[in-house]
């Protein structure tokens, strides 16, 4: 080989290990144009996004430079993905399939770079996409939300690290024949094709909560009676309603509520890892109240206690390392607060935006695995080039069996079998070789 | 460089012969071969005497420019030390940084060159460089442009992802 030919050279002759190097070091954006290039790079890009040891590796070089995007949606339903980081203060519109979606949509959360975004006003329609890699949109089976009291519903959307997997929340209030609510929560785990609900909800009043994720659980504002089932101080006589924050908990789905901080009344946010309630006056944010963990609400209190001061602007999102304000004049104001006199940035977006809708995310190289994972709603990988055989009343091809991302195990190669008459799926193990 | 050592001081320096895969010898300071990984191992488990290296895998031409790199090192790593140990102010690491984004400016095909020998010599800094100008040579380009870039055939892959 070496000596001759020497003009005839292709980077796609390099190792794989100098592959994975290289790979590693390319941001997503370029990462989803490299897959594109040739087919020995489309593979090599398949069996890395698989590979933890890759994972590992491009969340540690690339998360550095790369942390994260703000996503915004504007009133027409058009994603762009703001660069907030870099000193330019650039935004641009992402194409993505999202906007092509038949209804008008609201930003459901987002989670280590999968973004889910759910219809609008209409309830029950959950997509889920990438918007940086603009693979397809997955959609979920339409949610059972019935007789919502308007203004009740909320969702979430969060990677469950117990299980692994990625759930979307919803709640709503139900009217109920007795004198009070009812409390709806029902869980989607992606790929498990089904919602589910969770029985014995306490009745809670919310209004349109913005549901906050801290350590494992969803947290929003409530108001209920004071003998709500799970309420530490037990049962008190049931005619007097108390302000709460109530929190479900992504692992257990269990419900849980907590007294809120006494003197607080603006509306709870998320700052980074903290749950904090801000207190609006006239012409500033009070960010009074940091709850690392609820529990420990006193310690953290002494601790954190602080005022910032701005224009008077709704708190709208967070990301790990900046608070997010927006509204006023059409401009994002981020806060470094760890530091926030120092550094006050203001983006000019010019974008017609409603507040709510402001998610901030990394988003990272595995999550196109997941989405091909979830593209059939079960663990099963078709191979791109065969094409499906028709043998004995069945179309036959080959599949691969993916494990989750950061499993080492290899692939594994099966035969699907689709059956014309019955419509049943099999597979059956390859022979070895 | 301002590599200022006397050599008057130092005692003679020993060499070691690299023979390229078309034949040339190369006779190098023997600091500067053990640059290479491969080669240091090799040192360690060989004979003293043994001081010819063939490396199948790499031209002439890439050779001299890997050279050219490791004396740098040498040399660059010498006189930031000596800085140090007269606690003198010095811009040594960033004046090899430059160096070595000047040293990285070439063609594809000199880059690939580069990139295997680094590999194949197992000198994990000019590995390190080679791979990081590949990346940044891929990054912001379109899948077209980077085909045109590295001469890459097309084969006409489609993304079996995308929807439509």
């Amino acid at each position: 080989m070496e000596g001759s030919g020497r003009m005839e050279r292709h980077v796609i002759q390099l190792y794989r290990e100098i592959m994975l190097e290289i790979f590693s070091r390319l941001p997503i954006q370029a990462l989803s144009q490299c897959k594109l290039v040739c087919k020995p790079w489309y593979a090599y890009w398949r069996s890395f996004v698989t590979n933890p040891h890759f994972i590992n590796l491009h969340h540690s070089r690339i998360n550095q430079h790369d942390p994260s995007y703000l996503i915004l949606l504007d009133r027409s339903s058009n994603l762009y993905i703001v660069d907030h980081q870099s000193h330019t203060s650039s935004f641009k519109a992402v194409e993505t399939k999202v906007n092509s979606l038949p209804d008008r949509i609201k930003l459901v959360g987002s989670s280590n770079g999968l973004l889910c975004i759910c219809s609008f006003p209409s309830y029950g329609n959950f997509y889920i996409c990438n918007p940086i890699s603009q693979t397809e949109v997955l959609e979920i089976p339409k949610a059972d939300v019935v007789d919502v009291i308007s203004g009740s519903f909320a969702s979430g959307f969060v990677f469950d690290k117990t299980m692994g997997n990625y759930k979307i929340v919803n709640t709503w209030m139900t009217f109920r024949a007795d004198e009070f609510v009812r409390t709806r929560v029902e869980v989607y785990s992606l790929g498990s094709g089904r919602w589910r609900r969770i029985e014995s909800i306490p009745s809670c009043f919310m209004l349109n909560p913005p549901l906050l994720f801290m350590n494992g659980a969803l947290h929003w504002e409530v108001t209920h009676r004071e003998n709500f089932e799970t309420y530490e101080e037990g049962n008190k006589p049931p005619s007097s309603l108390v302000s709460s924050i109530a929190a479900f908990d992504i692992g257990s789905e269990k419900l849980r509520a907590f007294k809120k901080p006494p003197g607080q009344s603006g509306p709870l946010s998320l700052l980074g890892e903290f749950l904090c309630m801000t207190d609006e006056k006239s012409n500033r944010i009070d960010v009074a109240t940091i709850l690392k963990d609820i529990q420990q609400q006193e310690d953290d209190n002494k601790k954190a206690a602080r005022a910032l001061h701005f224009p008077r602007n709704h708190i709208d999102g967070v990301d790990p390392s900046f608070l997010i304000l927006g509204g006023e004049g059409r401009k994002l104001y981020l806060v470094d607060h760890e530091n926030i006199h120092t550094s006050l940035k203001a983006i000019d977006i010019k974008l017609d935006l409603t507040p709510m809708n402001i998610k901030a995310n990394y988003l990272g190289p595995h999550l196109d695995l997941v989405l091909m994972q979830l593209r059939t709603h079960t663990k099963l990988f078709s191979h791109d080039t065969t094409t499906p055989l028709f043998r004995k009343g069945a179309l036959h091809w080959e599949i691969y069996h993916l494990h989750h991302f950061n499993r080492a195990s290899p692939d594994v190669k099966c035969i699907a079998a689709i059956d014309i008459g019955t419509e049943k799926f099999r597979e059956f193990k390859q022979p070895p070789a | 460089m301002k590599d200022s050592f006397n050599p008057s001081i130092e005692p003679p320096k020993k060499t070691v012969t690299l023979v390229s895969s078309d034949g040339y010898d190369f006779e190098v300071e023997e600091e500067v071969a053990l640059e290479s990984q491969v080669i240091k191992d090799g040192f360690e488990d060989k004979a003293v005497d043994d001081r010819e290296y063939l490396l199948f895998n790499v031209h002439s031409d890439t050779l001299e420019l890997i050279i050219k790199y490791c004396e740098k090192h040498v040399s660059s790593r010498k006189s930031i030390s000596a800085a140090a140990a007269s606690s003198s102010s010095s811009n040594g690491e960033e004046a090899l940084k430059e160096w070595d984004e000047h040293f990285i400016s070439v063609d594809t095909n000199t880059l690939y060159d580069i990139l295997m020998a680094a590999d194949y010599l197992n000198i994990k800094s000019l590995l390190d460089l080679a791979i990081q100008k590949v990346a940044d040579t891929i990054h912001g380009r379109s899948p077209e442009q980077i085909r045109k870039k590295f001469n890459i055939e097309n084969d006409s892959i489609i993304d079996p992802w995308a929807s439509e």
